[in-house]
């Protein structure tokens, strides 16, 4: 399959808007990417999928980097378990994968990258569209292939079900075009399994992240032990983590490197941060790191 | 993966058993697609022998009948229950017409 842009990379690129930011700014967008990313993996047939697990098939790379990070975090442990594992588990690195798709996009000459300064003192950096041609390109065939009656292509089928399980179905369609295809656009949404596996885990994930999000808020925390609590409470949450163990080292109590952890909180003044393990490196989530660093 | 083929009314009634999973579906649709280029582009395939069916296989069956495109199609008869399952879920069922007996499937 050779494809200009994977599909991870289209829908970050339908997320971008005018002036170059990441939208929307809901919070399921990693979860989005991770679902993206077990897509793409399946059209190259190194994942498969069935009503109940997500089955590895051939962790031979992709030569795409980012889809082969995700494939070799994948292979890393070969038992089976749900679709809504592995989405929560590719979550849990959805920032670096974003900054990662974003260097991509930059490399492909589809995104530059324009530093900005607000009020003189704000540094800012903004990934505007250079031309508009692939971004074109995705929504016209979307849009195309909804407005038609032919059978989708895969990476197409792929678009619209993370569009419409990922509530992104308005950055291709106008709202009255929604109201009239939603029969067409939810028959092709629902057509790949994994897809379905993402819808239900998008609902039951966005669910419990505005839940957390409400609980943080009236939280008031302040110390950096604390925001770093509610950092893993929040993704514990989001993701569905129950076990200890299932969490990265840099969210696992005990470990050296949740003390670094607590150490870049502190440091930063925010709970707002990840760890990249490409990178080993610490970030605040900004999506600009990768080229500043 | 066995696959037996024959003609009947025109039509390529194709047998298939097994599991259809990410490695059998690649030979099967490889298989299909031979068949589509040979010009044989009305399908009705016999599911009664399959007993299990993955993304993959459903994915192998759409680049088919994409393939078919209009000028022809792929229907499905017989299909054991947890397989229909899967066809159901996925809307599958209302993309190619699913028939419980070869008889149905034939006449469509």
């Amino acid at each position: 399959m050779s494809r200009f842009l994977t599909i991870p990379e289209e829908i970050l690129l339908l997320s971008i808007d005018e002036s170059g930011g990441i939208s929307p700014e809901s919070k399921t967008l990693d979860v989005v990417i991770a679902s993206a990313l077990l897509m793409d993996l399946a059209i190259r047939k190194r994942i498969d999928s069935d009503l109940h697990y997500l089955i590895h098939v051939d962790g031979s790379p992709t030569g795409d980097a980012v889809l082969d990070d995700a494939l070799t975090f994948l292979f890393e442990d070969k038992t089976q378990k749900a679709p809504v594992y592995w989405i929560s588990q590719l979550g849990l690195r959805a920032d670096a994968y974003k900054e990662d798709l974003l260097a991509s996009l930059v490399l492909k000459r589809v995104l530059k990258v324009e530093n900005k300064r607000i009020l003189w003192m704000f540094a800012t950096r903004r990934y505007p569209v250079i031309g508009n041609q692939e971004l074109k390109e995705v929504k016209a065939r979307v849009r195309e292939l909804i407005f038609g009656n032919e059978l989708p292509e895969l990476q197409d089928m792929a678009i619209i079900s993370l569009a419409y399980y990922g509530s992104l179905l308005e950055l291709i369609f106008a709202p009255e075009e929604i109201d009239q295809y939603l029969p067409r656009i939810e028959q092709i949404a629902r057509m790949d399994l994994i897809g379905q596996n993402i819808g239900k885990a998008l609902h039951e994930l966005s669910l419990s992240f505005q839940i957390s999000s409400k609980a943080k808020a009236l939280l008031g925390i302040k110390t950096p032990e604390q925001k770093l609590e509610e950092l893993v409470l929040e993704i514990r949450t989001k993701f569905r983590i129950e076990k200890d163990e299932d969490l990265p080292a840099w969210l696992r109590k005990g470990t050296d490197q949740y003390r670094k952890t607590l150490q870049f909180i502190d440091k930063e003044g925010t709970s707002d941060v990840y760890y990249h393990p490409g990178k080993q490196q610490y970030f605040v989530r900004d999506y600009a790191s990768v080229f500043s660093r | 993966m066995e696959l037996k083929i024959s003609t009947e009314n025109d039509i390529r009634y194709v047998e298939v058993s097994g599991r259809l999973d990410a490695v059998i579906s690649a030979g099967l649709q490889d298989k299909l697609m031979d068949l589509v280029q040979a010009g044989h582009k009305k399908m009705l395939v016999c599911m009664d022998q399959v007993e299990y069916i993955s993304s993959s296989g459903l994915r192998a069956f759409l680049a088919v009948a994409k393939k078919v495109g209009h000028d022809g199609f792929i229907r499905f008869c017989c299909m054991q229950p947890g397989v229909k399952e899967v066809f159901t879920i996925s809307g599958f069922n209302s993309i190619f017409g699913i028939y419980d007996t070869k008889e149905e499937g034939l006449a469509g």
